[in-house]
Order: C-alpha cells, then structure tokens, then sequence
C-alpha cells in the first residue's frame, strides 16, 4: 500500500545525537525490522517518523512524499499509525472507546456534525470496526472495562487493536512482545502476519530476535544511533559488525545490553535476548 | 460486565434519562408556592449552563477557564445593551451575545491554546479582569457600577415571557438543550477525541486528533452556554450589574464544577442545585459561604475525585435497576 | 521636571512588588507545574496580618514578621495537610486545589480580621524626600531595598546552598533526586515555605503605600503572574524583569493615558506574551507549542 523512506535523518537532544544520519526504505508491504542494543536510538527513531521530535536533519517519506514538516496529528491522518514502547492508552476511557479513537482520522463527520449527533451511522459502523479489532486480538470481551483495568499484556494488545482501527497504511511496532507472556507470544506473531498480509507495510523494532528473524522481510541494525547494517536476516545474523556490536567488544560495553534469557534461537546465541523489565521504563519521549 | 458496552447505546440511555428529569422539572412551577421560589428554578438552569458549559471544558477537556462569569457577563451585556441602547428585539441581542461569546472565545483561545500546559487559565483570568473593567468603566453604555436596568423581556412569537411562570419554560428548554447535546457530543468522534486530548496529547496525536481543534472547539462551547445564560439571565431579571461577572463568581463556577463532579456528565446537575440552593441555605451566614465553597472544594478534590455525581450515580443507577427488574417480575406474575 | 521620572518610579516600587509576587509563583511552578492561585491571598494575608499586629500596638517590625511567620505557616499547613494527600498530584489537579486554598484563605482572613480595609504607615514616617524635583516616598526606597535584598538572596540560595540545589534537582528530576537521597516532599514543603514568606513580605511592605483588604489579594495575584510569565515562568531574573517591566508599563499607561484602564495592561502584557513569546523575555523557550 505505501512505503516508508528515511533519508539523513539525525535527531538530537542537546549534546546527545540519538540518530546519527540513518537512511533505510520500508519497502511497500513488506515488514522491516529495527534492531539495535538498549539506547540505539529506535524509539527515537519511531518518534522522529512520527512527529513526536524534531529531526535536526533528513527526511521522512511516505509514498515519496516528504512529511518530515506535519504535525504529528497529520501525518497520523495520513495512514501512519504506530504503537509505543511505554503504552499510551487513555486510563478512564472503556477499552472499546480506545480502539474506536483509533479510526478517529478515518470518520469523516464533522466538530460540529458530532456536536448535532447527525453522524450517528458512522458511529455504529465505527462501533463495529472496533469490535472486529478486539475480537481479532482476543480482547472482545474486555471491550467494557476501562483500559486502566487491563494487565501490561493486554494493553499492549489494545495498543495494536487501537492502531489498526485507523485502517493504516505503514504501521510502526515498538517491542510489541515486550511484557507479552510466551504463550501468548505466537499469536502476536500471527496477527502481525495477518496485517502484513492485508497489503500494511510494518515497521518492527523488537529484541526478541527469533521473532525478528522469523517475520522481517529485511532488518536495519541501529548502532548509536548510526546505521550499522541491513539486509536480509540471515545476512545480517552472520554480518560480524552486528555480532560485535551486540557483544560490545567494538566499542566496550554498551550499558543496558545485560544477557537475559537465552531462549534457543534461529539466530544463535549471538543476540542476547532481553526481557521486558529492561525496556519501557524511561518516560514519555514525546 | 456480562452486557457490551457501546456508547451509542450510552448515548440514547442519557437522553432517556434526561427526558425523564426534564418532564418531572416541568412539576417545579406547580411545587413552587411564590415567584420567589420559582425563579430559583430559572436559577438553576441558567447556571446549569454555566457548569454545564465548564465542565465539557474543564472536566472533559483539562482545561480550566476562569473566565465563565466573564462570558456570563458578556451575554448579559451584549443582549441588554442591544435591546436598552440600540433598541434591538431581545431575542436577536440574546443571538448575538451567543455568537459574541464565542467569537471571543476563539480570539482568547487562538493564542492560549497553542500552548501546553493551563495557560488558559491564566489568558481568561486576564480576559475576565479587562471584562470587568469594561463593564464598570463604559458608563455610557452598561450603566457603569450602578447596572445596566430596564432591559425589556423577550417577546418570542408573541409570546411575553415577562412573567416567572413562562420565562421558566424558556430556561427549563435551555437547560435540556445543553444537556442533550453533551450527551450526544460526548459518545460521539468529537467527544472521544476531547477526552483523549485530555487524558495524552500524544496519544492524541498519535491517532490523527488535532488536540488544538478539539480544546478550541470545547473552549468555544463553553462560553457560547455562558453568552446564553448571560443573556436569559439579563432579560429575565432586567436588570444587570458588573460584580456578578467578576472573577471571584468565575472561580466559584469552577468550584460547583468540581464539587458536582468533574468530568461526570450528571455533575453539572449537581453542582447547579448546590450553586443555587446553598446560597438560599445559608442566608443568614452570608459570611460563610465562601468558606464553606472552598472546603467543600477540598474535600471533593481529595476524597471523592468524581464529586456529588460519582456518589450518587451509582446509587441512581441501582435504584433503576431494581425498578425496572421489579416492574419485570411483576409482569410475568400470573 | 516633568512627569516621566515620578511615573518611573512608581513604575518601580510597585514593580518590585509584582516581582516578589511572581518569584512565588514561579517557586510552586518549578516544584509542582502548577498555577498557585493562593499567591496573591498570601500577599494580602501579610499585609492583612501585620496590619492587625500594628492596631494591636505591636512595634511595626515585629509586626512584619509576624505576618512572614503566619503566612509561611498556612503556606506549609498548606502543603502538608491537604496538597500532600493528593493521590494523584498533576499539575491540573494542583491548581485546582489550590484555587480552593485560595477560597478558604480569603474568607479566614475575612472572618477573622474583618472587612475593613487596614492600613500601616510606612516604615521611616511619610514624609517625601524631595530630591531634585523628584518627589520619593520613603517607604519606595524600602521596598526597592528590600526586592533587591530578597532577590540576591533567592538567587544565593538556589546557585550556592545545598538545599537550594537540592530543590532544583528536585523540579528537574524528582526520580532522580530521590536517588541522590533528596526528600522531593522536604523540597515541596520548603518551595511553599519561601512563596508564602516572600508573598507576605510582599504585602507587608506595600501595604503603607496602598492599603490593603481581605479582597485585595486576587489583583495582586494576577498582576504577579503576569509579571512571572512575562518574564519567564520559573525563571528568577524573569521575575525581578517582568515585575519592574510590569510596573513601570502600568504607572506609564496610567499616568499618560487613564487611570481606569490601568488593570487592562497586565491583561495585554499577558496576550500579548502568550502570542508573542510563550515562554517570556528572559525564558529559553521550553514552553512547548502543540
Ligand atoms: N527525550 C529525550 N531527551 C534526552 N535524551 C533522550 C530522550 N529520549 C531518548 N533519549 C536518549 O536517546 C538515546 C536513544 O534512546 P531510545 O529510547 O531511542 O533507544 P531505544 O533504541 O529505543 O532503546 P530500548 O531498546 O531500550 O527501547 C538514549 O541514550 C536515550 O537516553
Ligand atoms: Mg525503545
């Protein structure tokens, strides 16, 4: 449906550069993995596509039309649609109203038709679209209670439900696995799958590194903040400046990358797979 | 939890309900034994559109205005000076001090609102300030501190509505108006996207909701219910004077706001029956009335969050319920 | 000499005033993001205060005292008893709360000290130095001396001590203060502590020059927050700069075109701040715009 192409793209917070002149192209239905130690820069990365900061260079496509200058609210409208990291849910809204915020861009009716109750087929319709989305990620029959009331799990879920009432055309995923408990863990897999089929392309920054490698098409490495290396992922699992990188022998350490569980994976032992407590702590980035 | 939830059907139960309420407020001038009584009832629903107003901005939006006595003032003014001065039929000034309350609310809230954070507050507590200033300063046109007076009744398709007992039906329609159309606008695409603005802008943002519109949309409404009680407000009692717009009544609005129950649609039911019912109560304490509004502010800011609607809503609604299941099995009695 | 420089200086002495105001807001809106409404009930609580300590045949400096230590004791009962048992304490719900303080202040102070306006005299008699045709109301040259006393002050403490320091890293950083071993409710207690003490003060030494009255305190507040935003919000030499800005554009306007619309300047300062330069003349612009 549409593709997604970064360009020089450089953000940073004072003294800090958290990305550093990244380029890559999401090509058109197609599912890109971002990965990168803890602090490479990929939230950033997201938050940059999205309008949330201000690049201090580069540009962001999509479909080939520069939207590096919209407003986060605009770019959204135009079918960009992403989930965060560290949730953002509204807590007192029921979890049916969540998802239903989710197609706000895609209703057409007016402030003030809304106002005079004039749009109420749309609504419903509306109503029911979000229904369908709950029901694909198992969260129908929550769809009453307020998003507050919800485990870490289940909210991530609601998160994708939300993202996907908007009907996006490039979707943005930011550690949709992490919290998610491993039973549960392959059907998030599957319904990405599944979205990716209906034409969406997707954006995929994860660690846990058997799934990455498993679902991506193609994988960027983040760095630093730097662009480290691409392509497919079996090029990039035996590419020896990601191994490195990972491990930290290139530049020492890097803080944040603690070995965690090491789940058997395709990619070998190479990837130190973290657990969700590492992430998702820092605030709101935007 | 067993029944879905939507908020179409959220939607319709609302305006059930205030059907039901507004046909039993239709019992008030047959209750009432004197006028005085009476125009307690016009009261209550003029500041019904006063909080009720606020609240969409305040308790749904995460807005504080301190300028509602302001746009009430403006209202008043507008329309009495329109039909004092200019010789306007009263329900063209009530019009324009409808549209004038708006318009300048979206000339306060171009500039405030584009900013995060609650400079609202502070650009209408200014713009509250020069308005009061305006209204005693203009002697030629307001009457200066000793009041605007002989502002005429409305006179709408012949009817005058001179008298308490009919003036009270203008009010008691008012009143419902703004009630219903917060219920529809709060379950609708537009209400949604003013709580999500005030619950995460960035989660706002991150769905294609322009939070500016939706604060500016919210900002402007509640000063359009403003101009217009303002307006009933003048006609009705013929007579205006600056200090009941000043900033302290401004406060006091937010005050019932949160003590009827911010961000609760029934709250500025609440919060209009206390406006206008503790006053009367406390007459002979006159002194105490401040003293009791702000405690009572406390109290609900730090242990009952949802105000007098969140404690009696739930009771309401089992009430109901138990009715309706009675009335059930009553049926199905042979 | 012409009318210019009595206008300037007046400009001055009640700028010095609405900067002291402003330095109290801006101390509650580093350490809470909050709006204090109950800045300028604070002010007219010390002139009120000293003023009956005065009628009581109190020496007029003992009095001014007792009027900090009271206030500074509502200020931190304030905090203590009801801001700290918010559950959930954002900013929205901070200033409506202390809107509600600011309610209750008022009409305790009325209940208490009365309706009729107080006065003090000023603190070395009222007699104007005449000074080169510049005629100088001695209690000005208090005022001013004491702004610029306080202001040094604030300043040394938040550069140089450690429970100065300690208070910024707090408004900058609660989590990670709290790490360091700060106390971020010892820092909130001592943030409403100083706003209080520097509100009284406030009204106390522009009392002999003005009056004061249980109703006073609302203007005052307004007019300090105007100064505080025109001059930066949370920025201490914003404060002394918007303050002394504020005053002296108020007596200009006053002076030069009409008492009566002399309120409606610190309105127009403020619009004109908020369209112009959100985050004031001295702020770096962190005031983020959506
Ligand atoms: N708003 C901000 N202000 C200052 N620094 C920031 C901000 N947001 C992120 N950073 C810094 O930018 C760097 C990149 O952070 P980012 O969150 O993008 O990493 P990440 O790759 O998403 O890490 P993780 O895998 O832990 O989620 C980090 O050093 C972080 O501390
Ligand atoms: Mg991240």
């Amino acid at each position: 449906m549409a593709s997604l192409q970064i360009d020089d793209l450089c953000v940073d917070f004072g003294g800090l550069r958290a990305v550093n002149a990244l380029g890559f192209t999401a090509a058109e239905g197609t599912i890109k993995g971002v990965i990168g130690p803890n602090g490479a820069g990929k939230t950033t990365l997201f938050n940059a596509i999205s309008g949330f900061v201000r690049p201090s260079r580069g540009s962001v496509r999509l479909d080939g039309i520069d939207i590096s200058t919209l407003a986060s609210h605009e770019r959204a409208s135009r079918g960009l649609s992403r989930t965060f990291q560290n949730l953002q849910l509204i807590p007192d809204m029921s979890v049916l109203e969540n998802v239903m915020l989710g197609s706000h861009a895609s209703l057409r009716a007016a402030w003030g038709a809304s106002l005079l109750g004039l749009a109420r087929r749309e609504e419903l319709a509306a109503e029911a679209l979000a229904l369908e989305k709950l029901e694909l990620l198992g969260l129908a029959d929550r769809s009453a209670v307020p998003a507050s009331d919800l485990g870490f799990a289940d909210a991530k879920l609601l998160e994708i439900a939300r993202a996907l009432a908007g009907c996006p055309r490039v979707l943005l995923l930011d550690e949709p696995l992490a919290g998610v408990p491993l039973e549960e863990q392959n059907r998030v897999v599957e319904i990405v799958r599944a979205i990716n089929r209906t034409g969406v392309t997707i954006v995929l920054v994860e660690h846990n590194m058997r799934v990455v490698m498993q679902v991506c098409d193609e994988i960027v490495v983040m760095h630093h903040g730097a662009w480290l290396a691409e392509g497919s992922p079996a090029d990039v699992a035996q590419s020896p400046e990601v191994i490195a990188a990972y491990l930290g022998t290139a530049h020492g350490a890097a803080p944040g990358t603690a070995p965690g569980t090491t789940q058997g994976t395709a990619a070998g032992a190479a990837y130190p797979q973290t657990d969700a407590a590492g992430h998702g702590t820092r605030g709101n980035h935007a | 939890m067993s029944q879905a939830f939507s908020p179409a059907k959220q939607c319709e139960r609302r305006l059930a309900t205030v059907a039901v309420l507004w046909i039993a407020f239709l019992a008030w001038p047959l209750l009432a034994g004197n006028d005085y009584v009476l125009s307690l009832g016009v009261y209550f629903f003029i500041n019904l559109l006063l909080i009720g107003g606020l609240n969409l901005l305040m308790g749904f939006g995460g807005q504080i205005s301190l300028c509602q006595a302001g746009f009430f003032g403006l209202g008043a003014y507008v329309s009495g000076v329109l039909s004092v001065r200019a010789g306007w039929p009263p329900h063209a000034g009530v019009a324009a001090a409808l549209i004038l309350s708006t318009v300048s609310a979206l000339a306060i809230g171009l500039p405030a609102l584009r900013l995060r954070g609650n400079y609202l507050a502070m650009a209408t507590l200014g713009f509250n300030a020069i308005l009061t200033v305006l209204f005693t300063e203009l002697v030629g046109l307001t009457g200066g501190p000793n009041g605007l007076s002989g502002i005429p009744p409305i006179i709408l398709a012949g009817v005058d509505f001179g008298s308490p007992q009919r003036f009270y039906y203008l009010a008691w329609a008012a009143g419902g108006l703004c009630m219903a159309l917060l219920a529809v606008f709060l379950s609708s695409r537009a209400g949604r996207a003013l709580r999500a603005v005030a619950a995460s802008e960035v989660a706002a943002a991150s769905m294609g909701i322009n939070a500016f519109n939706a604060k500016l949309l919210a900002f402007m409404f509640s000063a359009g219910a403003a101009g217009l009680a303002g307006a009933l407000y003048a006609h009705f009692n013929q007579y205006a004077s600056p200090e009941t717009f000043n900033f302290s009544a401004s406060v006091l609005i937010v005050v019932m706001v949160a003590l009827g129950g911010w961000g609760q649609y029934w709250g500025p039911i609440f919060g209009a029956a206390v406006f206008t019912a503790v006053p009367e109560l406390l007459h002979k304490f006159q002194d105490a009335e401040l003293l009791v509004f702000g405690a009572g502010m406390i109290v609900v800011l730090l242990f009952l969050p949802q105000g007098i609607a969140g404690c009696v809503a739930p009771i309401a609604t089992r009430i109901a319920a138990g009715m309706t299941l009675l009335a059930r099995t009553r049926a199905t009695r042979p | 000499m012409g009318q210019l420089p009595n206008l300037l200086l007046a400009g001055l002495s009640t700028g010095s005033v609405y900067a002291l105001v402003a330095l109290g807001f801006n101390v509650i809106f580093k350490s809470t993001g909050a709006i204090n409404f109950a800045q300028g009930e604070w002010v007219m609580m010390g002139g009120m205060v000293a003023a009956a300590g005065h009628a009581a045949q109190w020496p007029l400096g003992l009095a001014v005292l007792l009027a900090v230590v009271t206030v500074m004791v509502t200020g931190i009962l304030s905090e203590r008893v009801i801001l700290r048992q918010l559950a959930r304490p954002g900013p929205l719900v901070v200033t409506l709360v202390m809107i509600a303080i600011a309610i209750c202040t008022k009409s305790l102070v009325m209940l208490v000290l009365g309706k009729n306006p107080a006065s003090l005299p000023g603190f070395s008699g009222s007699t104007p130095i005449d000074w080169g045709g510049l005629r100088i109301h001695p209690q000005t040259l208090w005022i001013i001396g004491i702004t610029c006393l306080v202001m040094v002050g604030a300043h040394a403490f938040f550069e140089r001590s450690i429970l100065g320091r300690a208070m910024r890293a707090v408004a900058a950083q609660p989590e990670a203060a709290a790490l360091c071993g700060i106390d971020p409710r010892m820092a909130m207690a001592l943030a409403f502590a100083l706003a209080a003490a520097t509100g009284a003060l406030a009204g106390a030494i522009i009392t002999p020059l003005t009056l004061t009255s249980f109703d006073y305190g609302t203007v005052l507040g307004f007019k300090g927050f105007s100064a505080a935003m025109l001059g930066g919000m949370g920025s201490l030499p914003g404060a002394l700069v918007g303050g002394i800005l504020l005053g002296s554009l108020e007596s200009l306007a006053g002076g030069l075109i009409s008492s009566h619309f002399k309120d409606a300047v610190a309105f127009l300062a403020l619009l004109l701040t908020l369209f112009l330069r959100p985050a004031g003349v001295l702020g770096k612009g962190e005031v983020e715009r959506v």
